[in-house]
This record gives C-alpha cells, sequence and structure tokens, in this order.
C-alpha cells in the first residue's frame, strides 16, 4: 500500500469518530488535537485505521506521533504485522 | 414540603408502539402491539426499538435548540442502543416541561433508574474482544457502564446538579420515581429528570429468563402477537420489551415558577423489599407496598380508578399480583390493565413507561385494553378487555416487581379531579 492510500483510509476514519468536521481541513499534516480529537478519539482513530488496515501494531509503536503523517508511517512500516 | 406538593411536569417515551408521547397515547388507546418474531440466532419473539431513529425524533422536538440536536448526534455516534433510547426520551421529556438550561437559581439533578442494561452492547464487545483484543476502543471503559446514558443526558442538556442511577431490577423505573421523590421532599432539588434507562438483552439473557420460567418461549410458527397474555390462564411467561420514558419531576413551587404544564401529583410512594433474593413475588410484600404508597397519598382503595399492575405474564407473579390486589382493594374493585401487554416487559424502564402511559390515560381520560386476556386467572379482578373504555381517571396505582423481592407502588393524581367525589 502507498501512503497515500493508507492516508485515504486513516481521513475516512477520522471522519467518522469527528462527524460534522470539514473534510478539507484533514491533511498529513493536520494533528488531531487540532482537529478537535480528544485523548479518547485520539486512540480511537489509531485503533479504527489499524483494524481498518487489518493491522495489530503495539500502541507503543505510535509514541511521538504529532500528526497524521507520522500516524501513516508507522501504519506503513508495520504492514507486515497483519491480523490472522 | 409536604406529600401532594410534587409533580410531574414533562414526559417522553420511546417505545415498541409509538415514540414520541403523542403517538404513544394513540397506540395505547388502539391497544397497539409491539411484539415481533426476530430470527436470532436462536429465533425469539420481542418488542424492540431496533428501528428507533433517534436523530429524526429530535430533530420534530418543539423547543430543542440546534446546538443541543448537534450535541446529541455527535454524542450519539460513540454511543450504545440503550443510551441513545434512553436519553431521546429525555430530551422529549425535557423540553416538553418547558425546561431550557438549569442555571443556579433552579436546581436540578438526573435519577437514572436500571442496573445491567447494556446486555447486547457487552456480549459483541466480548466476541470482539476475543477475536482481536488490539482493537478494543478506550471508551469501553465509559459505555459498558450504566451511568453511562446518564451521564451523556447531563452534556446534552447541561444539567449540573446532582445524577446517579438507581438499580432496582424490573422495579428500577418506580424505585427512580420513588427516590427522586425523596430527594425533592428532603430540599435536595428543585426538578430532578427522572429516566428509565432502556435495558438491551443479549441471547444469554434471554435464555436464562426462559429457563428460570420467567420468559414465554416463542413458537416461530405462531402470531408473534398472542404470544404475551398477562393474567390470561395460557399465558406463559413475560415478553421482552425495549424502550424509555422519563418524567420531568418537580415541587409546585418551581413549576409555578416556570408556569409550567402540570401532568399529575405524585401524593406517595412505595419501595420495599420481601428479605428474599429470589425471583419470586409475594402477596404480602405487594400488599405492603400498594397499602404503604396509599397512606402516603392519603387515599382509600374507593379512591383509586384504575390499577396499572405490575402484570409481568409470570403464572406465579399474576397469581401473586391479583390475590394482593384483591386483599387490599376488595370490593372497591378499580380498573386493572397491563402496559406491558402492548410494549412488551420493558424491565428495567417497564415502571417510568407504564407511568407515561398512566399520565396519557389520566389526562385523555381513558383506560386502555388488555391484549389477548381470553380466559383472566381471576375472576375478582376488573380487568380491561380489548377495547378502551373512556373513563375520568381521578388517581391511579402503578406497581411495579423486581427479581429478588423488590416492591414499588406510585400513586399519581389528576391535579383538578383530586378532590371531586
Amino acid at each position: 500500500m502507498s501512503d497515500e492510500e493508507v492516508f485515504k483510509v486513516v481521513r475516512g476514519v477520522v471522519l467518522e469518530i469527528l462527524p460534522g468536521l470539514d473534510p478539507d481541513l484533514v491533511t498529513m499534516r493536520s494533528s488531531l488535537a487540532q482537529l478537535g480529537a480528544n485523548s479518547i478519539d485520539r486512540l480511537d482513530v489509531t485503533l479504527g485505521a489499524m483494524e481498518a488496515l487489518r493491522l495489530r501494531i503495539p500502541m507503543t509503536a505510535f509514541a511521538g506521533v504529532s500528526n497524521l503523517e507520522g500516524l501513516v508511517n508507522v501504519l506503513l512500516r508495520n504492514q507486515g504485522a497483519s491480523a490472522s | 414540603m409536604n406529600a401532594q406538593s410534587i409533580l410531574i411536569t414533562g414526559i417522553g417515551v420511546v417505545s415498541s408502539i409509538g415514540a414520541g408521547v403523542e403517538r404513544f397515547g394513540d397506540a395505547l388507546y388502539r391497544g397497539a402491539c409491539g411484539v415481533r418474531s426476530f430470527a436470532g440466532p436462536p429465533p425469539f419473539a420481542a418488542a424492540l426499538v431496533d428501528d428507533f431513529d433517534a436523530s429524526a425524533f429530535i430533530d420534530s422536538l418543539p423547543g430543542c435548540p440546534s446546538s443541543t440536536r448537534l450535541r446529541a448526534k455527535r454524542l450519539w455516534r460513540q454511543s450504545t442502543h440503550s443510551a441513545r433510547v434512553t436519553s431521546a426520551a429525555a430530551m422529549e421529556a425535557w423540553f416538553s416541561a418547558g425546561s431550557q438550561k438549569a442555571d443556579e437559581t433552579i436546581r436540578t439533578g438526573i435519577v437514572a433508574g436500571g442496573n445491567n442494561t447494556s446486555q447486547q452492547y457487552q456480549a459483541d464487545a466480548w466476541h470482539r474482544f476475543a477475536e482481536t483484543p488490539e482493537y478494543l476502543s478506550p471508551r469501553h471503559a465509559f459505555l459498558a457502564m450504566d451511568t453511562h446514558p446518564m451521564s451523556q443526558i447531563s452534556e446534552m442538556l447541561e444539567i449540573r446538579g446532582f445524577g446517579l442511577t438507581a438499580g432496582a431490577a424490573s422495579a428500577s423505573g418506580n424505585a427512580a420515581l420513588w427516590n427522586a421523590r425523596q430527594l425533592l421532599l428532603s430540599g435536595a432539588a428543585d426538578r430532578i429528570l427522572v429516566c428509565g434507562l432502556c435495558q438491551e438483552l443479549s441471547p444469554m439473557e434471554r435464555q436464562a429468563y426462559t429457563i428460570v420460567g420467567a420468559m414465554a418461549v416463542s413458537d416461530s410458527a405462531a402470531d408473534p402477537g398472542a404470544l404475551y397474555r398477562p393474567f390470561d390462564r395460557a399465558s406463559r411467561g413475560f415478553v421482552a420489551g425495549e424502550g424509555s420514558a422519563s418524567l420531568v419531576l418537580e415541587t409546585e413551587e418551581s413549576a409555578a415558577a416556570r408556569g409550567a404544564p402540570v401532568w399529575a401529583v405524585v401524593p406517595g410512594a412505595s419501595l420495599l423489599l420481601d428479605g428474599s433474593h429470589l425471583p419470586h413475588t409475594s402477596v404480602e410484600g405487594e400488599r405492603r407496598a400498594m397499602t404503604q404508597a396509599m397512606r402516603e397519598a392519603g387515599l382509600r382503595p374507593q379512591k383509586i380508578d384504575l390499577v396499572s399492575a405490575h402484570g409481568s405474564g409470570s403464572e406465579q407473579g399474576d397469581r401473586v399480583e391479583c390475590e394482593a390486589l384483591s386483599e387490599v382493594f376488595g370490593d372497591a374493585r378499580p380498573w386493572v390493565n397491563s402496559t406491558k401487554s402492548l410494549t412488551g416487559h420493558c424491565l428495567t424502564a417497564a415502571g417510568l413507561v407504564e407511568i407515561a402511559a398512566c399520565l396519557l390515560q389520566m389526562r385523555r381520560g381513558f383506560v386502555h385494553p388488555n391484549r389477548n386476556l381470553d380466559r383472566p386467572i381471576d375472576p375478582r379482578i376488573r380487568f380491561a378487555g380489548p377495547a378502551a373504555v373512556d373513563l375520568p381517571v381521578r388517581s391511579i396505582l402503578s406497581n411495579s416487581f423486581g427479581f429478588g423481592g423488590i416492591n414499588s407502588s406510585v400513586i399519581l393524581s389528576h391535579p383538578e379531579r383530586l378532590d371531586s367525589p
């Protein structure tokens, strides 16, 4: 999967968790906090993206992620960690 | 403050026979039936509100500001079925009472009746967790709690007084009203939103209720509308219903200050235990609950026009309730009906759904029919028949009994007809 394809999945999950958000605001440089996500929404976006991509990645791998680009990169790096 | 000064000023209802107070009232008069067959697995019959559209419901609520609608819809995206149904009914009650915002001068609280209310949600979450524990949402930490709908309602309506859930099994609705009434009488609040938590069952509860002898076994070939028959000789147990009702309960002073519409006075209520952990009911416990509520209200049995029976359809429970009614009312013989025969047994919400039904019968002046009561088990009781009876109802006694020896009765009186002969 390319980074663009993974971003498309992440963007879909963000819009599901934050209904009513203007889709144009969701870019690779967006931070979830700036988009209005609370700490639980942020975890749900990470988990939702993993589930949509059928990946199983330890939550520690996401430490230090500050925007959607960072989230996409962790998901890309761990594409081998597929759920059975 | 005296017992006559606690008023009901708002009602909201979501049920299998109608969502919204007026539609619910029309369905009661017709004797509508909410029971349908479901494929399962395993197959079952129930009166569910699975097709309820909470967003469309609040869009039609007069007096609900658009900011509140938006907040509710956003919260409902990540919520449970139980919380959506409960909070939709709560919003109808709140705005119909002319309630706007709980400011500092009007001290408002929430008492939500119910326990173990989201069993299907829990079962689904557990199945998902067993397959893929990595994907467990952090929201599970609070969605799984019975307090979640109450907290969600406080966020939607910006209510910041006290809040709690009152668990009393199938008597939870009455227990919530009893609790709220005591809190108003004590001066702890001026106004309380009383909510009956919508309880959803999983296949495991349905099987347990069936083998304990309480729930009717559905035959997929039979008419589901004929399955639930409280007080009938052919009754084989209860049929689960889903739904919720909420009431705004407030002091006379608070209602007068807002010019709020008054549905009824709540002059008496009781909540008493049998001293038993088992599902069985007792004549003595039910008699004590009814007489204590009437004594508190200062009403003789002759002053009660209608008894909204617990009438769960359990063979033992129905016989015990008839015996207790005969002992308490003797020759007074008020009309008796069971709202459960229409709505299904709404379990933790049943008490409040049935009180909402009482209030509609009181305001419109009728006694709703009993469904499927072809051969009553007790000739001493004056059961409503298959059609509604027009009657100017003054006072009603509503029973709710729960597993574990929990007995509760609530008295409701018409605000103007109370003193008529």
